[in-house]
């Protein structure tokens, strides 16, 4: 079939073909020098609304790690003051047995007071510590200092004496009111936060706050001992170690060997307990330096997935580009062929 | 017997047959680029000399070799492939159209673009800068500076909902103005077609054209708007007996013979746009073109439609509902989380409100934090405006349960968006990829229908070139051979000189 060619079919061909190739440079361009593969979801669909997740992922990631990090120096900070205040005790117990084996003389007596009252001081001072001027043993007390001791020497935490103190249905209390500011502080580590009604799912984020309740111990216990007349006595004592060790200082004082014995074996289950929160921070800071090392992994694999997914390969579209422009370049100069010469150009 | 002269009329013929064949050589390459000029040529017939044509009988022999005539001149047109043109151009049209406006809307809505550290310009920056600046709060609660940037952020969202609201809904009324303004111009063309059909008729009926030879210039005119009227809607053509045609568009009678329709356009109370015919009122915008597409997309609410102005396109509409339920879910969380007071059992009575639908009246911007929100006047409310403190519960403490709940609810956890009768659920940031992958689809969709379409218009536009257009070669061609002609009947003019001149003076002359 023979078609007639008029020239203005000619010429919209040739322009047509002309701006398509055009575009088609142009947007090579566009590439190359951006290093994007798209600017709309519409170049990509489904590579645009991936790389919208990918770039979710990124940030939040990021934040994640900043939590991570922060929580772990905070631990550390925790655990610290808690290895010191372990060592203090050990160290009390070791003088305790010199008292109950030795000599009782008035001199020892004072020294062994003084040493002990010297322990007790530096127990509170640890166990109000710091991390960026916040402190990390109160619960959720950050501003006032949460250990005192009132006027007549008990251990206070928040105002509250220590050995009043009861844990119900999760949750400190001291005689049916709650303890102020022992609930817990929260930090997300990417594990899909689920809170209901105000109250973390533990599973779903991170605890940093550190009670220094369960390392130091509360509430009262019975010990029971044998004075010299072999009668048994029953004695309420605290279960925390500050008070525990005030009971033995006044039980040195009053020459009363046998409470201290008592005392004695007492603070060495409180010790116990203090040092199995110890090991248990530990594994908590172990647990976030894996932590970090995963995100950090994840990190760089984001970063790859952003790449692949928003990102060209330069050498391919810069072989586009050059190919593009080649063609367009032939297209331009074909321009002068296109308005063919006719049969009127060689007639005389 | 052959008559004398006879010879001098068949050259006499000849002659003026060549010219007008030249004079239209001529015409037609002066009209070479004219927009939609068809080719004409003269329509040369030998005359005939039959006795059927006489009441007396002849002899044919004597009267052969009368020379020639010319009927008329045509146009070159095959009315199969305007049919063919018309019907796809306004297909054409509608894509184009569509791939404008939803591009502009994917303008509006734009979410991947590099802009601030990676996230955008869109409302993904907005939820990431927020979720950004409640992470560090929720690590420190008590800490009035974060509190501030986390009140700052809910700010920055706010506005940023009701700046991408308000330039969806400018980009819709330039959309508008311009619908109207291409309602004027299908108007303008349906009179203007309907005129030339009147003159074109005139002409017929006195001129003495036929329905083979018409005026060749106004129909030419006439196509032209006829194509143009195509990228309007669909247009089915019907010649007249009188040289006038019928157009039906969009299955409507728009123009008969000298009467033509009137399309109006109308603005609904809901925002929607009508556009009917003035004589029945029945719609006009109802198969393919710019009409259908304009409205389509003007009114587009998806499958959430709730009037019967509105339509099942994804359009304006559409995706403004998704950004008020956005809004919406936002205001819902952002006032339902934080607790302000307490019974005694620890219950919670109230919560504190960190958004509501701002007012602006007597001069003064009020926010109502117990109102239904929008996208276009949700606003930070008042006391965390006056305070950002206020959203601190306890400077002393850093129990922070209800400012992970409340991050957990705005970044992490799934939420249920319902739109109407579609619903998602997913986290905010999947429900900003959700709508943001449709448009993309649309948009990618009409692009490429529009491409395809323009290609197999552009062929049938160089196929109709192939009937009607102008070739330079074949009207040189043309102008050589009747030149050829004018010079060969003016040396057979000069012969039969030269014969009745031995005739006149030399037969029967003497010495």
């Amino acid at each position: 079939m023979s078609i007639r060619i008029t020239q203005n079919s000619v010429n919209r061909s040739y322009l047509s073909n002309l701006s398509n190739s055009q575009y088609s440079m142009n947007t090579a361009m566009d590439k190359v020098q951006s290093g994007r593969a798209f600017t709309k979801v519409s170049e990509n669909v489904s590579a645009g609304t991936k790389a919208l997740n990918i770039r979710s992922k990124i940030y939040k990631n990021e934040q994640v790690r900043d939590n991570v990090a922060v929580a772990n120096e905070q631990l550390t900070v925790a655990e610290d003051s808690l290895v010191s205040i372990n060592e203090i005790v050990g160290n009390i117990r070791a003088e305790v047995l010199k008292v109950l084996n030795g000599t009782n003389t008035k001199v020892g007596e004072e020294i062994y007071t003084t040493v002990l009252q010297n322990s007790k001081d530096s127990i509170l001072k640890l166990a109000n510590c710091k991390y960026n001027d916040k402190y990390i043993m109160g619960g959720t007390n950050i501003k006032t200092q949460p250990y005192t001791v009132d006027a007549n020497g008990k251990f206070q935490f928040n105002g509250v004496n220590v050995e009043d103190i009861e844990l119900k249905n999760g949750k400190f209390e001291s005689n049916g009111t709650s303890v102020p500011y022992s609930s817990d502080t929260y930090i997300d580590i990417g594990l899909d936060i689920c809170v209901v009604n105000g109250v973390v799912d533990p599973r779903t984020a991170y605890k940093v706050s550190v009670s220094g309740l369960d390392s130091l111990g509360y509430g009262k216990s019975d010990i029971t001992y044998k004075d010299m007349s072999d009668n048994e006595k029953t004695y309420e004592v605290s279960n925390n170690v500050y008070d525990v060790i005030t009971d033995m200082s006044k039980a040195i004082e009053d020459g009363d060997m046998d409470k201290l014995s008592a005392l004695y074996d007492h603070l060495g289950n409180c010790a116990n307990k203090l040092a199995t929160n110890v090991s248990d921070i530990g594994m908590r800071c172990s647990f976030l330096d894996a932590t970090l090392s995963r995100l950090e992994n994840e990190s760089l694999s984001l970063s790859q997935m952003q790449k692949d997914t928003e990102g060209i390969d330069d050498a391919t579209e810069i072989m586009n580009y050059m190919n593009y422009k080649y063609a367009w370049n032939l297209t331009m100069q074909f321009g002068s062929n296109v308005i063919p010469q006719s049969l009127m150009d060689f007639i005389r | 017997m052959r008559p004398t002269f006879m010879g001098f009329e068949s050259s006499k013929t000849a002659l003026f047959a060549s010219q007008k064949a030249l004079d239209i050589v001529g015409h037609n390459f002066a009209n070479m680029s004219s927009e939609g000029y068809t080719r004409q040529r003269t329509d040369q017939v030998a005359v005939e000399s039959y006795s059927y044509k006489n009441r007396v009988s002849i002899n044919a022999m004597n009267y052969n070799g009368l020379g020639t005539n010319v009927n008329g001149v045509s146009q070159v047109r095959d009315q199969r492939l305007d049919t063919a043109f018309r019907n796809i151009y306004s297909e054409t049209s509608y894509y184009n159209k569509s791939n404008a406006m939803l591009a502009d809307i994917e303008n509006v809505l734009s979410e991947v673009d590099i802009g601030i550290e990676g996230n955008g310009y869109g409302l993904s920056w907005g939820i990431k800068q927020m979720y950004s600046a409640l992470e560090d709060f929720a690590s420190n609660v008590n800490v009035g500076g974060d509190a501030s940037i986390f009140a700052e952020s809910v700010k920055n969202i706010t506005t940023l909902l009701n700046h991408i609201s308000r330039t969806l809904t400018d980009t819709a009324d330039t959309y508008k103005m311009e619908l109207q303004s291409e309602v004027n111009d299908a108007n303008t063309m349906l009179t203007k077609v309907a005129d030339l059909n009147k003159q074109i008729s005139e002409m017929m009926s006195t001129n003495g054209y036929t329905n083979q030879y018409g005026p060749n210039e106004l129909i030419d005119k006439r196509n032209v708007l006829l194509d143009q009227l195509s990228s309007f809607g669909k247009l089915v053509v019907s010649n007249n007996a009188d040289g006038s045609v019928n157009v039906t568009m969009n299955g409507h009678m728009c123009i008969e013979g000298k009467n033509a329709d009137k399309i109006n356009y109308h603005e609904n109370s809901n925002g929607t746009v009508s556009l009917t015919w003035k004589s029945d009122g029945t719609a006009s915008d109802t198969d393919y073109g710019t009409l259908k597409a304009s409205t389509e997309i003007l009114n587009g609410r998806g499958n959430n439609i709730s009037s019967g102005t509105e339509t099942t396109i994804r359009g304006f509409q559409y995706y403004e509902d998704y950004l008020d339920t956005f809004a919406g879910k936002l205001a819902e969380i952002l006032n339902n989380t934080l607790p302000e007071t307490k019974d005694a059992d620890g219950n919670v009575l109230t919560y504190k409100k960190l958004v509501g639908e701002s007012d602006y009246s007597n001069g003064k911007i009020s926010v109502y934090t117990d109102k239904y929100v929008t996208a276009k006047n949700i606003a930070i409310s008042d006391d965390l405006a006056e305070n950002p403190s206020y959203i601190i519960y306890d400077k002393n403490s850093s129990e922070n349960a209800y400012m992970v709940e409340l991050l957990g609810k705005l970044s992490i956890n799934t939420q249920t968006f319902s739109n109407g009768v579609e619903t998602f659920t997913g986290t905010f940031q999947d429900y900003i990829a959700d709508y943001v992958g449709k448009l993309g689809s649309d948009v990618q969709y009409a692009s490429s229908r529009y491409e395809s379409c323009n290609k197999y218009s552009e062929q049938l536009l160089n196929e109709r070139d192939g009937i009607s257009g102008v070739s330079e070669t074949e009207e040189t061609m043309s102008m050589l051979t009747h030149n050829k002609a004018f010079q060969a009947a003016a040396k057979v003019m000069t012969a039969m000189d030269e014969l009745l001149d031995v005739i006149v003076n030399q037969i029967g002359a003497l010495g």
